[in-house]
């Protein structure tokens, strides 16, 4: 039973890998390689040339740097707005269907229909086109909030609320309680929250195409070389995206780990 | 309590607006910001002739290469909020109907010695209650083909078929809902002697009972092929002839494709000879621009003869000055330079794009649904009358 | 305890969600009813368009079967996943880090290399070519195998955002009651059917109900492997009106149409909450 679970898990990870493979592969090897037929599934001739013309044909520096505080700032504020929020859906059964009410109106225009008026309403706010993205992050934030939601509720519903009481006793306040016992306890969640936020604002380009014109995070970019048919300098680019994407992967996956606090109570 | 509880949360987001707003509302150096829809390849040249621009008169250019999807999206949203950043906007000539009311046109005074230089019938297409776009670069569709595969392009209709029936598959439409398929669909029926303006006037029948006959062969994912699309199914080789305009050489170029095997010829004749549709590229100042004057001076820059002919030399572009030469684009753009003469504005007439959507459906229903073309076509008209 | 003060922690969110929801949305419903041509509100002019038009009874047809299909195989695969990787295997780690690749991939990276792969000519092909097989035509507008391929396509891209939903819960799930299973002598498929699956039931009931909503606005998907006609959505129909025809009002309609759908369908799920 278990070498049947261990081969379908190494065939989900090798039909995982595919994409980025090939997304590899199309960056270090020249364009006219991406076209050829029959397509090649390793590199005949690897080459630098598309990461050398890259700097020529966009502004990838600011675009990195600008994705990547975008991102950041995503995940700062959309775990700041959502934590408090989750915990006292956690505990609170009424505030938690108005909560639940609510982020699924969030969820109901698709990106295209909100696009257009979020944009206005960063221009008129002095938001847009901002050299710091800060239009751009709290955009991100209404994508990410349900997902952020929802893990960090499910995350502290699994924490009994008897040892906040029990804290609480002891002498603690309520914030106090919630910082000392419940948010440590609440850790997988908090890794799976960042990660998938990070992701969504890393990765974001709808509105990071209507918001951002001159300062353009990477997203937008990578669309640009798609669209113009330029799939090894696209490549590079997503293949630099990546090293950031998997590296916060990396660094967070120890956490989702980590077994919670065998509860009592439950 | 609860303010404890929210207070750090909050104050690191404050601390992080507050930043933001600092720095972003710090008075930065004026800049003019152009978006105009260049290929990766094309920005080094042309960031080189906006370099002399600003030598001479002092501004910053910032020039973004943008989709023209993207930039009419952006304009789109600068005019709903009432500001913007977007001095300059390259459009295609299928969005300036459309965009028109978020672009202010130009006094005739302004702009007198362009309007002089440039060609009439360009001018006509950007003139949408006043003078609002002017043309920046000229466009008509050639047909792209592989020259390994077919040897010698089909010269005229019956070669044409013969060539689809030889390479099943392997010729393709840009069958899309869209005004690029009006595009490929008009010059047939110019080249048979249509109007262009009646749907099922003589050689409007022609051209669809043609468009029947190649029906058969033609690559199955027509029905959802665009400009990039049908220019991606070529350089992947699962195609040997479409149509498409100036833009793909320069793509097939860089991509190593061009100018073996894929090359450029004029269309294949018709009944009554050749015609293509015109389109380019067209600049306008947005409403909204924050520096209207320097925009205005950009524009004069960029269609000065000088300037027009150093990026139809260098990136071999159609100008629209009747006074700057075709450059010779070699093997590439032979296709296009021999059409220049047969080029045809489309239709102008206020209820246009109704009618470009009826081609449309009466070629997908034809080609795609293998309808009659005859019933097809005369039930367009009548629809068209009734709705006049 | 004051009703209101309940609320407190919840304030940032609702401001939040009222300053950059609420407002667009009541923007793009009023654009809805704003007729392009003349600027005429309240008019109805953008739905008789709108509901004139073949291809958006096609996309209403295909908002509804595509998501379905897509959250079906998403979900299960994601708890799959997260059932095969919370077990101690070996290098799980590792192999959790790869599972979440696809998402981690931008998404005009990931669908551009999925068009590579299912072109006519593309890996696939090449693919079934090596082997001996004939090529198939992947992504034809009109057929059902093109329905399945962008089904593939998108779960392969989303199915790691319920895996580590799924993984979270189940990492929540003190250890003792599996323990106190197996020692009981109960199996690993009755252990998952009796214990692990009524556990993970809420969480599964989120992950449908988040799912299924971002799946009813797949656009990006559909859009670029079969272009805005062969396989029409709401939102790529909604795109293809603003974008090819410059007619912002249907756009705005074709997008609220697909709003009230995902409140209809959704439902039974809003109602019962995802409060267990």
């Amino acid at each position: 039973m278990r070498r049947i679970a261990l081969l379908v898990v190494l065939a989900v990870a090798a039909a995982d890998l595919l994409p980025l493979g090939l997304v590899l592969k199309q960056a270090f090897t020249p364009e006219r390689e991406s076209f050829a037929w029959p397509p090649t599934w390793l590199p005949r001739t690897l080459t630098l040339e598309n990461v050398r013309t890259l700097r020529e044909a966009v502004e990838i520096e600011g675009g990195l740097g600008l994705s990547a505080l975008v991102a950041a700032l995503t995940v700062a504020a959309t775990l700041a707005i959502a934590l408090p929020a989750a915990w006292v859906a956690a505990r609170r059964p009424a505030v938690d269907r108005g909560l639940d009410r609510a982020l699924v109106f969030a969820r109901l225009f698709p990106t295209i229909a909100l696009a257009i008026p979020l944009a206005a309403l960063s221009i008129r706010v002095g938001l847009y086109n901002s050299p710091l993205g800060t239009g751009l992050w709290l955009a991100h934030t209404l994508l990410a909030l349900p997902v952020a939601f929802l893990v960090l509720r499910g995350g502290f519903r699994s924490v009994p609320a008897e040892l906040e009481e029990a804290a609480r006793l002891d002498g603690a306040s309520t914030a106090g309680a919630f910082w000392r016992v419940s948010l440590p306890l609440v850790r997988p969640s908090l890794a799976a929250a960042s990660m998938l936020v990070f992701l969504v604002s890393w990765d974001e380009f709808g509105f990071s195409l209507l918001l951002q014109v001159t300062n353009r995070p990477l997203p937008p970019l990578v669309y640009y070389l798609t669209a113009f048919g330029h799939p090894g300098l696209a490549s590079a680019v997503a293949a630099l995206m990546l090293v950031p994407a998997v590296g916060v992967l990396l660094v967070l996956e120890p956490a989702l780990r980590a077994g919670v606090f065998a509860g009592s109570g439950r | 309590m609860l303010c404890d509880l929210v207070w750090p949360m909050r104050a690191r987001t404050a601390v992080a607006i507050a930043a933001s707003l600092l720095v972003c509302c710090r008075r930065e150096r004026p800049s003019l910001t152009a978006a105009v829809a260049l290929l990766p390849s094309e920005l080094p040249v042309y960031r080189a002739v906006v370099a002399d621009f600003e030598r001479a008169s002092g501004l910053r250019v910032v020039v973004v290469p943008q989709q023209y999807a993207d930039i009419r999206r952006a304009l789109a949203a600068e005019a709903v909020a009432g500001s913007g950043t977007l001095d300059l906007v390259e459009l295609d000539v299928y969005a300036l109907a459309s965009a028109a009311p978020h672009v202010c046109p130009f006094e005739p005074a302004e702009v007198k010695s362009e309007l002089d230089a440039l060609s009439a019938d360009a001018v006509r297409a950007g003139t949408i209650d006043g003078l609002r776009f002017l043309p920046h670069r000229l466009g008509w569709q050639a047909v792209v083909y592989d020259h390994a595969v077919l040897g010698r392009p089909p010269d005229d209709w019956p070669e044409l078929l013969a060539v689809a029936r030889a390479h099943p598959g392997k010729v393709a439409f840009k069958g899309s809902l869209y005004e690029g398929l009006t595009c490929d669909v008009l010059p047939f029926v110019w080249a048979a002697g249509g109007s262009g303006d009646v749907l099922d006037d003589a050689g409007a029948l022609a051209a669809f009972r043609f468009f029947a006959e190649l029906a058969p062969y033609l690559h199955p994912e027509s029905a959802t092929f665009r400009e990039p699309t049908v220019a991606e199914a070529m350089a992947r080789g699962e195609i040997v002839l479409h149509l498409n305009w100036p833009f793909v050489m320069s793509l097939y170029a860089s991509q190593g494709l061009s100018p073996e095997p894929v090359r450029s010829a004029p269309l294949p004749r018709g009944p009554r000879g050749r015609a293509t549709v015109l389109g380019g590229g067209y600049l306008g100042i947005p409403c909204n621009a924050p520096h209207r004057a320097a925009a205005l001076r950009l524009v004069h820059h960029l269609l000065a003869h000088d300037v027009q002919t150093e990026l139809a030399r260098r990136l071999g572009w159609f100008s629209p000055r009747g006074d700057v030469a075709v450059a010779d684009g070699g093997e590439a753009l032979a296709g296009f330079a021999a059409m220049r003469s047969e080029v045809r504005p489309r239709p102008a007439r206020p209820d246009y794009a109704a009618l470009s959507r009826r081609w449309q459906e009466a070629f997908r229903a034809v080609v795609f649904e293998h309808r009659d073309p005859d019933a097809v076509l005369h039930a367009a008209a009548s629809d068209a009358a009734r709705d006049r | 305890m004051p009703r209101l003060r309940a609320w407190a922690p919840a304030a940032p969110l609702l401001l939040y969600l009222a300053a950059f929801l609420v407002q667009p949305s009541l923007y793009a419903v009023k654009l809805s009813f704003t007729d392009t041509l003349t600027g005429h509100f309240p008019s109805l002019a953008n739905f008789r368009l709108v509901t004139g038009d073949g291809l958006f009874w096609r996309a209403l047809a295909g908002n509804v079967l595509l998501p379905a299909a897509i959250v079906a195989v998403e979900v299960a695969g994601g708890l799959a996943l997260a059932v095969l990787l919370a077990a101690r295997l070996p290098g799980r780690r590792l192999l959790r880090a790869i599972v979440v690749v696809p998402f981690a991939l931008p998404e005009v990276v990931f669908l551009t290399v999925m068009r590579y792969v299912f072109a006519p000519r593309g890996y696939a092909n090449a693919a079934l070519a090596a082997a001996g097989f004939a090529p198939v035509d992947w992504l034809v507008p009109g057929r059902v195998l093109t329905f399945f391929t962008v089904v593939a396509v998108d779960a392969w891209h989303v199915t790691p955002v319920v895996f580590l939903m799924l993984l979270a819960a189940l990492a929540s799930i003190p250890d003792e009651i599996a323990e106190a299973a197996r020692l009981d002598g109960a199996g690993a498929l009755r252990r998952f059917a009796f214990i692990t699956l009524p556990l993970l039931r809420p969480a599964l009931l989120s992950a449908v109900l988040l799912r299924g909503l971002d799946a009813l606005r797949v656009f990006a998907t559909p859009l670029m492997l079969t272009g805005a006609e062969g396989l029409p959505v709401l939102s790529t129909y909604a795109y293809h009106q603003w974008s090819d025809y410059g007619n912002d009002g249907a756009a705005a309609a074709a997008s609220s149409l697909l709003a009230l759908l995902s409140v209809v369908l959704t439902l039974p799920l809003l109602r019962r909450g995802t409060a267990p």
